[in-house]
């Protein structure tokens, strides 16, 4: 498998890379909207930092399921999108100008699912590690 | 012997006066995250000299805190109101010790 990403020779990336960027936004925001109802706040409240936004976050709570549909919608596109293997006949006649490492891609990927997994446990890890 | 009883109740006495120490009971609601528990244990921490003695989640989002503390330090007042400065709501608890 090729571990590079296709960009036309006019600068703009291809629709399939900008798609695949954009999921791997999506799913870092979504990774980050998972973990705002409650490890986020955790965090902010540990480090010292109050306000009444730090209740307001974690009502969020309540959209779990649908912020963890979208985050995982998103991530399995960008995986996709990382991982597809690019085919020859796109590099063969030149217009393949500058190869991208998709390794960027796939790191934040991996970094965005390893969030979205840790959101998902903390309500039964939470009691193992956290104490009153 | 004798004059050591005098002296024991004495040191009793003293240590009793200088602990101020007092136990008060928080009702807690808005805990609807399974870390919101934490958070407001957390802040509650976070005042000088508190401590919890027990933690009961209740059925409905809520839960009760029962607290020590040094009331020459800090109060019920400051405590609700550190407890409502991270946006949870929090009231005395009807059979507070104090």
């Amino acid at each position: 498998m090729t571990e590079i990403e296709i960009e036309q020779t006019d600068g703009a990336p291809a629709p399939q890379a900008r798609g695949g960027w954009f999921a791997t936004g999506a799913g870092m925001l979504g990774a980050l909207a998972m973990t705002s109802c409650c490890i986020l706040p955790l965090v902010l409240v540990s480090l010292g930092v109050t306000g009444v936004f730090i209740g307001q976050l974690t009502a969020l709570y309540a959209y779990k399921w649908l912020t963890f549909g979208l985050a995982a919608g998103a991530l399995g596109y960008g995986f996709w999108a990382a991982y597809r293997p690019v085919p020859a006949k796109d590099c063969g006649s030149g217009t393949c100008a500058r190869p991208i490492d998709r390794g960027v891609m796939r790191g934040l990927l991996w970094g965005a699912t390893a969030v979205v997994l840790l959101a998902l446990a903390f309500p039964a890890v939470a009691p193992l590690i956290l104490t009153f | 012997m004798r004059p050591l009883i005098p002296a024991a109740a004495l040191i009793l006495t003293t240590g009793g006066a200088l602990a101020e120490e007092a136990a008060t009971t928080i009702d807690v609601t808005g805990l609807t995250c399974p870390s919101c528990s934490y958070i407001v244990a957390t802040t509650l921490k976070r005042i000088d000299t508190v401590e919890i003695m027990v933690f009961t989640e209740g059925s409905s989002e809520n839960g009760t805190y029962e607290l020590r503390y040094d009331d020459a330090v800090t109060g019920p007042e400051e405590i609700i109101s550190a407890v409502n400065g991270v946006g949870f709501g929090a009231a005395l608890s009807p059979e507070t010790g104090s």
